[in-house]
Order: structure tokens, then sequence, then C-alpha cells
């Protein structure tokens, strides 16, 4: 047999298997049989979404989403843990989301070139409260009415209906719990400045564009914080604190016992790190006063190609399951009375930091984040 | 003087007033020329000539809103633009005078030399090219950070050296750096050196030169246009380079931060009263990269035009590698060290990241979760089929037009040459950070392309332009070193243009052709910035897809997912190269027939 047919047989011997072993990975096309998950009665998701008009309501809405052969949602923002992304599939089957990472600048971009070419894809935006206020401001919005069917109160809408707070995130103190104790821990900012913690601690850079210059900005605006706490902690932080480039680091680097302590600590990566190795040996602390968090809102994009499939996202969203699947992840829900993570205290009885109006947050932050990046070398 | 009737009895036509070279199939030719060159304008210089632009305009949509120059004079007012630019600087230079160094050094052994295990450096070379520079940087980052690093236990049991004294600062970053681009330096060398006449090295050695005096007299001169070319690139990438210099140079004390940086920096801050985000500052950044850019193309013009760098050049012509000696174990001893710290050691840490709970701590022990993880996704064979593919033709086109520039740039006038040179380099002034939004505000109000926004073919187009730069210093070594009198001789016997190209060009500059279909092919793989921007959810690559894992936390899920992208690349990449032998293997059969044909056909010199 010639050479050259030789090594095309052994090339083919090898690839065609490993391509079935990576073709075997996942499937999951969209059911055909348009069986409605919901059963024939209106409260077949018996009570896991709300009430049984909420259930109705929604049932309808994904009924309509079939219909229309609304089989799938394009999110433009970070994507939830994808537990969360889970548990919307499997209640409603016949639908599959998909995020893009799109945030601020690039995703009003995308969308300008949507418009322009008319091939609109985008039906969800996703991200911190004052990016998709900017969608929801623009002239004309990028936002549509939300169709609130989840009973979501008035103060969690915002920008004439279309924006919703979905679920916050909290930063914190991460301790290694072999190198301090409980009782010896800092639980408040004023803790974190004590010289006895210098090189023990570690914080996510906030030159490198992260976090952890926005985080830093809300120590110093409202006044009311500036006064609490101001340059004196922002400074102090500085003087003690290790820098990594990333914030997944910050939780690695406790882990592993390299740094004692984390500053500005994301929550659902230290419940990441928990879902995988419970016997990891690190505790996460809110702050005894101003626990910094970040507002998520969600908005359904104008023109979206998919709206009943996008208002049915947004609508699990706030009922109890997706509430509930995203505090399950690390993220604190917006809806009242919504149970917290697991581990720390609920969105009631932390002692959240006051932060900046809507309005207000759009620049009220700017100056002080170019301030705190350059203090970084930034 | 003749008259009117006897001009006629003899046949005598008026002379046309039009020139011969703009007439018939050479004006056909000209305007054939002239269209591509169009196209490719629009293509390549406007996005970064929008760049400019917006430099100066502040408004809801990058580009566009009222005139400035307040964000200009910020920026470059602001003394932590000019550090961080040098500090760009100062990293770009001299991470690429190791690499090509080095780089050029191994692609001599691989190709000049006996050196055993030569012939598995350039297929070694590409494998290690295709580990992406985020987990690169991840696997050299656990490996010197971190109490549980394994070069700092070593540290503490030997010498009992406490902390990560080799975990960040100016000599890890250079080196690091450096190590990850020598196969880049080495597949860009490793083409135009197998193209260099042994003849010229024998002339030198037969008027007394030793090895070493001829190969930097004779050899790396005659490689002076990719040399300085591949420098122009290296140095302009350095400044555009993110990740690495995160990881290592952020938490250095005090931290070195660098142009990417400040660049995203200032895109993300809120300008105005509705919030914009800083295009206008971010772009103002971005004319330091055009003029830097500018310098360093100029000056490699000015350095290799003087003269001929041809090197094929017909009968006689003997690329063949030559023994050197015991010394040839010290050359492999090289080629392990950086094959140890380029490719295994990054690799080895990639692969128990994957394998980890928590990707860099070994405390928490190991797992298989992120492989059951990743391979039960619905999205990763979707994924990684998207990426071959995407990766395999926006190479094979970028690697084709950067044949079409650099051939045209050495054998067309000087406004073709002019325009294909500035063609080439353009989409490199652009920073990394900024790329598909420029590609996209720029192509938006543009009629034709306006419409393939979020398609496959918009994604395409983009990823030729960003990758065409890369490719064209591959493959414009490899088009100088043949003589034009090979191609005059083919026109002479008859060949048309294209026939010519086809039959004498493309053959002798394959290898640069696939050194830089593979190059652009890697990069493309590993964009991040294109994707997202330009196509639909359903393009989704395994760099976008590996790069949200490692930016939610998920480092260890995204190590599992680009070990199955290695694999399949490695897959893929040895079909090619069966490919490639077979390709290389039929060409030169079908010349000899065509030879042979020639030579016994009917009327031929032999035949009568």
């Amino acid at each position: 047999m010639p050479r050259t047919r030789q090594r095309w047989l052994v090339a083919a011997a090898i690839t065609a298997p490993m391509l079935a072993l990576v073709g075997c990975a996942g499937g999951g096309t969209p059911s055909d049989d348009g069986t409605n998950p919901g059963g024939d009665s209106g409260s077949a998701y018996g009570g896991a979404l709300g009430t049984p008009e909420v259930e109705s309501a929604m049932q309808d809405l994904y009924n309509q989403a079939t219909d229309a052969g609304e089989y799938e949602i394009t999110a433009y923002g970070p994507p939830p843990a994808q537990s969360v992304i889970d548990a919307f599939e499997a209640r409603f089957p016949d639908i599959e989301i998909t995020f893009e990472q799109l945030q601020s600048q690039d995703r009003i971009t995308r969308l300008q070139g949507e418009a322009a070419s008319g091939n609109h894809v985008g039906d969800i935006a996703v991200d911190g409260r004052t990016p998709i206020n900017q969608m929801a401001l623009s002239d004309p919005s990028w936002c549509q009415a939300f169709d609130n069917l989840t009973d979501v109160p008035a103060d969690l809408i915002g920008i004439d209906g279309t924006t919703v707070n979905t679920y916050n995130t909290v930063f914190g103190i991460l301790v290694n719990t072999d190198l301090v104790s409980d009782a010896d821990a800092p639980h408040s900012w004023e803790a974190l400045t004590d010289p006895k913690w210098k090189g023990k601690e570690v914080m996510v850079s906030p030159a490198a564009g992260g976090a952890g210059a926005f985080v830093s900005a809300m120590l110093l605006t409202p006044d009311a914080n500036m006064q609490k706490w101001g340059w004196d902690i922002v400074n102090g932080i500085k003087a003690n604190v290790s820098l990594v480039a990333k914030d997944a680091q910050t939780i690695s680097s406790v882990v592993d016992g390299t740094y004692a302590i984390g500053v500005l600590a994301y929550y659902p990566y230290y419940y990441q790190t928990l879902e995988t190795t419970p016997d990891a040996p690190v505790k996460f602390y809110l702050m005894d006063e101003g626990t910094p968090y970040s507002v998520g809102k969600q908005c359904v994009i104008t023109d979206a190609p998919h709206p009943h499939a996008a208002q049915l996202w947004m609508n699990w969203v706030m009922s109890k399951e997706g509430q509930a699947s995203y505090a399950a992840a690390g993220s604190y829900p917006s809806m009242p009375g919504s149970p917290g993570p697991k581990g720390i205290p609920g969105p009631d009885d932390a002692d959240l930091i006051t932060l900046l109006s809507d309005q207000d947050a759009i620049t009220g932050y700017s100056d002080y984040v170019k301030q705190i990046q350059a203090l970084y070398g930034g | 003087m003749t008259d009117t009737s006897t001009r006629a009895m003899a046949g005598w036509t008026r002379p046309s007033r039009v020139s011969a070279g703009w007439r018939g199939r050479r004006l056909v030719g000209k305007l054939l020329m002239a269209f591509t060159m169009l196209v490719l304008l629009i293509l390549f210089i406007y996005p970064p000539l929008l760049m400019v632009i917006a430099a100066f305009r502040q408004g809801a949509i990058a580009g566009q809103g009222d005139w400035t120059i307040e964000p200009f004079i910020e920026v470059m007012t602001s003394p932590a633009t000019w550090v961080v630019t040098l500090n760009s600087i100062v990293l770009s230079v001299a991470v690429a005078i190791i690499a090509l160094a080095i780089g050029t050094f191994l692609a001599w052994v691989a190709v000049r030399t006996t050196t055993p295990l030569r012939r598995i450096m350039t297929p070694t070379m590409a494998t290690i090219l295709a580990i992406p520079s985020l987990f690169y940087g991840l696997g050299w980052y656990v490996t010197l950070n971190g109490s549980g690093a394994p070069l700092n236990i070593l540290l503490k049991s030997l010498f009992g050296i406490t902390g990560s004294p080799f975990g960040s600062g100016w000599p890890t970053l250079i080196l690091v750096v450096a190590w990850h681009v020598i196969p880049v330096a080495y597949l860009f060398m490793v083409g135009p050196m197998s193209r260099m006449d042994a003849a010229l090295d024998d002339a030198a050695r037969m008027s007394g030169a030793s090895g070493g005096v001829a190969f930097f007299t004779v050899v790396l001169p005659l490689l002076r246009p990719t040399i300085f070319g591949v420098l122009a690139l290296m140095t302009s990438y350095g400044m555009t380079a993110f990740e690495l210099p995160l990881l290592f140079g952020v938490p250095s004390q005090p931290s070195i931060l660098v142009f990417s940086t400040k660049v995203l920096n200032t895109y993300q801050e809120a300008v105005g009263s509705q919030g914009w985000a800083n295009y206008a500052g971010a772009a103002s950044i971005g004319l330091i990269l055009v003029l830097l850019v500018t310098i360093l193309v100029i000056a490699r013009e000015r350095l290799v035009s003087d003269r001929r760098y041809s090197t094929i050049s017909g009968k006689g012509f003997r690329p063949e590698p030559k023994h050197y000696g015991r010394i040839q174990g010290l050359f492999l001893a090289v080629f392990f060290l950086v094959v140890l710290l380029a490719g295994v050691i990054p690799l080895v840490q990639m692969v128990l990241g994957a394998f980890q709970h928590v990707a860099g701590v070994y405390s928490l022990g190991f797992t298989t979760e992120n492989f059951e993880k990743v391979l039960s996704s619905r999205r990763t064979f979707q994924v990684i089929q998207t990426s071959l593919w995407v990766a395999a033709l926006s190479g094979f086109l970028a690697a084709a037009v950067a044949l079409f520039l650099s051939w045209a740039a050495q054998r067309s006038g000087r406004v073709v040459r002019f325009l294909a040179t500035v063609i080439s380099w353009a989409p490199i002034a652009i920073p990394g950070v900024l790329v598909g939004l420029a590609l996209l505000t720029a192509y938006m109000p543009v009629p034709g392309l306006q419409k393939l926004i979020g398609t496959p073919i918009m994604l395409i187009l983009g990823f030729i332009v960003v990758a065409t730069p890369i490719a064209t210093r591959a493959v414009e070594g490899g088009v100088v070193q043949i003589a034009t009198e090979l191609e005059e001789s083919a026109r002479i016997s008859g060949a048309s243009k294209a026939a010519t190209f086809f039959t004498v060009v493309v053959p002798l500059v394959l290898p640069s052709f696939f050194a830089g279909w593979f190059i652009a092919a890697i990069g493309v793989a590993g964009n991040l910035a294109l994707p997202v921007l330009l196509s639909s959810p359903s393009m989704r690559t395994a760099a976008v897809t590996a790069y949200d894992l490692y930016n939610q936390g998920n480092t260890a899920q995204a190590a599992a997912l680009f070990l199955i992208l290695l694999v399949a690349v490695g897959l893929a990449g040895g079909v090619a190269w069966v490919l490639f032998a077979g390709v290389t293997r039929l060409l030169k059969r079908v010349r000899s027939i065509r030879i042979e044909r020639a030579i016994t056909r009917k009327g031929s010199v032999v035949h009568a």
C-alpha cells in the first residue's frame, strides 16, 4: 500500500473516533412534540413559579413563544451560573438561552449594527444597572416595556417600565481559616486597614480594569459614605494589600493559603468554590457595615426577534423559582421575601452600603474610579 | 513624405494615442488590480482611519457625535499614558529581540543543519503555538506564584526562600512573554530559511569564513526583509499584549501596567451627561500606536529597499542542510530548553489545572468533573467545530491575501507597492481591545457590508483583516527570495501572468505560505474581540467560551475545554501536515509530467 494512502488511513482512523467522542457531548435539540411541560392544568408547575394566576400567565406566554417558533433566546451580557440556565431550560425545555459577553458600549454598537443590517439577534440585555439604564434612556430606547406577569414591585422596575432589577451580588471578606481564627478575622472596613494585616491581604488590582476600582469608589460617594469611610480607608487598604490581576485569583490565593485575607472577594466565586470543594479552609464574611454590592438589571431589547420567549425569561427570573436559582448560585435575589444565598445573611438582614440613585450612578462614580485607578498606577 | 493613398495601400493604420500598457488585456488587468485594491482599502484602511477620526468625536456611538479635542488633550497630558506606553515599548522590544534571535537560530538549525530530531522541530513549534496565551500565562502563573507553586516549594526546601520571588516583575514578565513568542518567530523564519541556496553559504566558506561568520554575514543579511518585518510586527503586537502583562505585571511592586490596559480602562470610563463610553479617549491613545507602527514600517522600508534578496535562482539552487559536528548536540539542547519553557511547563500546568477543583490549587485534590461538565454541554461540539473551520478558512484566505499583497508589492509599480504595504500594516495600528469595535463601526455605513453584519461572512472578513498582517510577515519573506528571472523565463516561454504565478511562484513560496496560514489560523482561533461583535451566537468559538468560563471563575473548566480543543487542533494539524506533503508531492509530479510532455511532444527539439 502506498505510504501516502497509509497516512490518510491513519489520520482518518485517529480523527473519526475523536470527533465521535466530542460529538457525544450534549445534544439537546428542541423537542418536536410540542408538549406543554405544565401539563393540562393552569397550575401544573406546582407553585414553583408563584401563584396559580402567575403560573397560568407564564404558561400562556410559553405557548405563545413556541407557537411563534421562538425556540431560542440570545442574551447580551455576563451569564449567570450554569445552574440558573439549566433550571430555566428544565422548566421550559423547548427554549434555549445563550449568553454573549457583550457589555456597555460593545452591546450598543452591536445593536446599532443589527439595526443597520436588519439582522436582529439580541433578545435580552443583562448587566449592572448603569449600562442597562443607559440603554433604556437612549433615544430611541433600546429596551421595550416589561410584561409584568410575576407581580414585580414597582420599585424594582425602572425607566418607563423597561428595566428590571433582577438580582444583586455582594463583595465581602474571604478568610483562610487555617491562618486566621474566627475571632481575629476582620469584619469591617476599618479592621482591614490594621497594620497587622500588612502583606497578608490580597485584592484584585483596581488599575487592571476590574471591579476593584468601582467597588472602592463606593466608599467615596455619596457624601455619607465619604464621611464615614472615604480616602482614609482606601489608602489604608492600599497600604496592606498585595494585588492580583483577576477576581478569581483573589479566591484561589486565599484558598491555597498564599494570603490569609481576600479583600473585595466576589461572593459567587466563593460560592462556586464551595460547591466543588466543601472542605476548602475558607470562610466568607459580609461587612458589619456597608457591604458593597452590584445591582443586576435586565431588559427586553427593542426589536427582539423572540419577544415572547424573552418576556418569559424575564418573568421566570423574577419568579419564585428563578430567584431561588440565583440565590442557589450565590446571588442576592431582589424580590422581597426571597431567601438569600446559603451561609450569609439575607438581603433584609445584611447592612448594604448606600449607593447613588439610578440616575446619579450613570456618571457619579466615574471620577472616583479614575482617581482610584491612578492611585494604583493606572 | 508618403501620402494617404500610399499608406492605405501599405495597410498602415494610425497608431493609437493610448499606450500599449493601457490597452486590451493589460487594461483589463490594471482595472482588476485597481478594483481589488479598492476593496482591500475599504476593508483594511477604513477602520483605522475611522479610529483616528473617532479620537476627535464624542457621542453615544463610537466615531459619531460632536467634534472635540478635549479627550485627546486629556489623555496626551496624562503622565500615566506615557508611563504605560514606555512600559509597553520596553516590553515589546525586549521580547521581540529575544524571541527573534532564538527563533531564527532554531529555524536555521532545523533546515540548514543535520542536527538529530530536526524534522520534529517545526511540528513541535507549531504545537506549542497552539497553546492559548491565556493558559500559557496561567500555567506559568501557578508555577511561579503562591505557596503551592512548584518553584517556590523548591526554593523553600533548598534555600529557605519564602514567598514568590520570581512571581512577577520585569525579568519574569519579559522572559515569560519572550518564551511564548519564540515559536512564532521560528515559524516566520523557517520558510525563508529553507529557501536559502547552500551555494551562497559555500561561497563564503570557500573564501575562508567560518560557519559563524558565514551565518552572520551571508545568511542573516539575506533574511533582512523577514527579520525586520517580524521585528516590527512583534514590537507592535507587544503594544497590544494584555493577559500576560496582567498576570505578571500587575502583582509587581510597583505594578507594571501596559498600553492595552490603559486603552481598556479609558474606554470603560463614563463621559458626558449620559455616561457614554470614552471611545474618543481610547482612540486618542490608539493614535500613539498608529504613530509607532508608521515609524516601524518606514524604518523597515528604508532598511530593506536598497538591495535584492533573491536566493532562489533556478538551476543549481540547492537548499541542502550541512553537518556541523558535535556542536549540534548543543543545538539540540537549546531546542529542548525552549520546548520545556514554552511548551511543556505551561501545558503540564494546564493539564493539571483541568483536573483540579480550583485551577492552580493542589491542596484540594483532583477530579474529572470539569471534563464531565464540558463534554456534557451541548455547545462543546459546536464551538470546537466552529473554531476549527473558521480558523482554517480565515487563515487560508488571510494567507492568500498576504501572498497577493506581497507579490504585488514586489512586482508592481510604486503606487501599488505603496498601497500594498499600507494595507498589510494598517490593521495593526488598531489596539487589540478596540479592533472589534473599530471594524463594526467602520463597516456599518458601507452599503454592501452593512447587510453582512451578524452573518458568518462578516466574521470571516473581520478575521481576514486582522490576520493578514501576520500572514504577510510570513509570506513576504518567501516572495522576495524568488528571483524575477524565474518568472520572466516562464513569461518568455509563453505562460500568462496567472499561469506563471500558479506554476512558478506558488510552489516556491509554499513553505512560507503554509507557515503564514498556520500562524494566522492560530491567531484567529484565539481571537476574543471579533466573534461576539461581528457575528451571531451560532458562530461562538472555543476561545470565547473558555474566556467566559475563566471570567466567571471556572478556570478549571476552561482548561478542560482548551485541552479538548488542543487535541482537535493537533489532529487537524496532523491531517493538514499529511495534506501538505501530499500536495507538495502532487505539484512536483504534475511539473515533471508537464516537462516530460513538453520534451516529448511532436515538434519539440528532442522529438525531432
